[in-house]
């Protein structure tokens, strides 16, 4: 709070000390503050109008929106249920996650449910595949109780061994059956952020999601019914603990040269308002950049150049088609967040970097891996930047090091959008993480909050 | 049939004071969290699923004894989790748009006389005007959270929150003048 010796509160501080936030001292002040001064009492009395008419306001909206459309379940029911649910996996994957996630991010949560969904098929996979006097059908869609799914050990799902033998359809599926079934969800938008995940067994492509919206699920049965070596499997979300948060960030205040930062950023931007929507849509923009990385990353390892290499001509080009589309939709939100964040950044004493030519990367794949390293990096440095998430960056560095991230992922995906990388390059060193980092900055560690 | 064994156990009372609890924290805040919901874009449906899956959520942790400072936030916090990541599914729908402007004007809402109608309108239309952080933070004030609460569902500061609410506050209160 602004010492008020000489002037009054700021009208932040009187709703804060409404509200109940102000800290020890603080009170104080602003007690005798208040007992001296009618303007500020008055003051006071037009806030708690407008919060009164806030409440009046919520009271209008609830009267307006629709009643349930069923009758509320009967809890105690489904007490029993959620005790058999198990949930140290999903556990485990959000602490895995949690270090890069910054603020609600789609993509995020669907990784970590992509992994968990991985993880009970792995289970569910060595149920399911029938031994091999009995090959499964097709195509079989499959339904697993959620008690099933997620208890462990679970009784064998029933549907997919209730089959009639068919030794001529067993043969494992290729990576075009993968790509086949990729391309569908793409088609019906289920690749960007959806809990589903595609794995190929030995036997049969698992098409898995879980929480997956009742009208999507239909949807992908349909699409994908008529496949061979195909397995649909749906779940319903278990019980996931979302992550604890472990001290509330902001609460012990913000770091003094961090806000100061923020302070200079309002100043560029001509005041609080323009600030708060630049934050917003830088951040929201790289979200929508993420979840495209996202999907290139998740291509990129499902079909590694040797595994590209045997794809028959139509199934690489279905595969490169797939890639292009993510690639050049990237590239165009990069080329946004480069727009609105540059001229604000330069400001602050970053010097636009000149454009840096991607690391050597053997393959697309391998420069998929780089661009998503980066992307991961601009995306804690943005929310540290933006999003009050904790650094060990100083504020000085900060302006610098995110000009760079954004310039290099523009460049990645820039090269993304090209079909083969640039004549010359040569093996890229063992060991990818960071590798396409640009080259200054140096000397601190680019782990932001990792 | 296990269910049938449940049903009769609890008629004859067996039932843990968790249990307990959790019914009752459902049946007081269930409606609060589901308008919430609405008003993040959710149809109804999925509000009303949503809503029973993060109560469910809530037993699953406090019977594990972790420690739950603030129930209500916490539910806030999971519900919008869960609710944006719903939303993120649907994401080539519409959000849901209760139209609340047409039923203000056309008397479907408390506001009965003319002048209490336009002065709702111009309310909400200020409320539209806000950002969606700015909203967010409005409208998890309004049900309870304080500013680190709201920060801790939203992932950004307390003081952010604080500033976020100071300028919705001023727009709020600019409509009315
Ligand atoms: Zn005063």
């Amino acid at each position: 709070m602004n010492n008020f010796e000489t002037g009054h509160p700021a009208d932040g501080d009187l709703l804060g000390y409404l509200d109940g936030e102000l800290q020890g001292r603080d009170v104080k002040r602003m007690e005798d503050h208040l007992a001296a001064c009618w303007q500020c009492r008055a003051e006071l009395q037009e806030l708690q109008r407008t919060i009164a008419e806030c409440v009046q306001y919520r009271k209008t909206v609830n009267s307006s929106l629709p009643e349930p459309p069923e009758p509320w379940f009967d809890i105690y029911r489904r007490f029993d249920q959620a005790g058999t649910l198990r949930t140290p996996v999903m556990v485990r994957l959000w602490n895995v996650f949690r270090p890069i996630v910054v603020r609600p991010q789609p993509w995020a949560a669907a990784a970590v449910l992509a992994l968990a969904v991985w993880a009970a098929v792995d289970h569910f996979r060595h149920e399911a595949e029938p031994a091999p006097a009995k090959p499964a059908p097709a195509a079989a869609i499959v339904r697993v109780p959620l008690s099933q799914t997620e208890a462990s050990p679970a009784p064998a799902p029933q549907t997919p061994r209730a089959d009639t033998p068919r030794r001529d359809i067993e043969q494992a599926p290729t990576p075009g059956d993968e790509l086949r079934v990729l391309a569908v969800l793409h088609r019906l938008g289920a690749d960007l952020g959806e809990p589903v995940e595609v794995t190929r067994g030995s036997k049969r492509v698992l098409v898995a999601g879980i929480g997956v919206a009742p009208h999507l699920q239909r949807q992908i049965e349909q699409e994908l019914e008529g496949m061979p070596r195909v397995i649909v499997h749906f779940s319903e979300p278990a019980a996931v603990i979302p992550p604890p948060v472990a001290g509330i960030p902001g609460a012990v205040g913000r770091r003094t040269d961090l806000a100061a930062l923020e302070s200079q950023m309002e100043t560029h931007l001509g005041g609080r308002t323009a600030y708060e929507e630049f934050a917003s849509d830088v951040l929201d923009t790289s979200d929508a950049a993420m979840s495209r990385v996202h999907a290139l990353h998740r291509l990129a390892e499902q079909f590694p150049p040797e595994v590209e290499s045997k794809m028959t001509r139509a199934e690489r080009a279905l595969l490169t088609g797939l890639r292009l589309e993510h690639a050049a939709a990237l590239q165009n939100v990069s080329a946004a967040l480069n727009a609105r964040a540059m001229p604000v950044l330069s400001l602050l004493g970053g010097q636009p970097p000149q454009q840096q030519a991607p690391a050597p990367a053997p393959s697309w794949q391998a420069a998929a891996e780089q661009l998503f390293q980066e992307a991961r990096n601009m995306e804690s440095l943005l929310g540290a930047m933006l999003g009050g998430a904790a650094t060990n960056l100083s504020a000085e560095d900060l302006p610098v090091r995110i000009l760079s991230s954004l310039a290099a992922v523009h460049a990645y995906a820039q090269f993304q959008t090209g079909t083969d990388p640039p004549a010359g390059m040569t093996s890229m060193p063992s060991g990818h993480t960071g590798q396409g980092r640009p080259k200054r900055a140096p000397h601190r560690a680019s782990k932001s909050i990792e | 049939m296990r269910r049938e064994v449940l049903g009769i156990a609890r008629s004859e009372g067996n039932t843990t004071p968790l249990q307990d609890r959790v019914a009752r924290l459902f049946e007081a805040w269930r409606e609060d969290v589901y308008r919430y919901l609405l008003t993040l874009g959710l149809y109804p449906p999925r509000a009303q699923e949503t809503t029973q899956e993060v109560f469910l959520r809530l037993y699953v942790v406090l019977r594990r004894n972790q420690n739950i400072e603030n129930p209500r936030a916490w539910v806030f916090r999971v519900a919008h989790n869960l609710g944006l990541k719903t939303r993120s599914e649907e994401s080539w729908e519409q959000p849901f748009d209760p139209a609340i402007e047409d039923r203000i004007a056309t008397g479907l809402t408390p506001e009965k006389s003319l002048l209490q109608r336009e002065r709702a309108l111009r309310f909400h239309r200020a409320v539209e005007s806000l950002s969606e952080r700015q909203k967010r933070c409005l409208f998890l004030r309004l049900e309870g959270l304080r500013y680190a609460e709201i920060g801790a569902v939203l992932g950004i500061s307390a003081s952010t929150v604080g500033e976020f609410m100071r300028r919705a506050i001023a727009k709020l209160r600019a409509s009315n003048e």
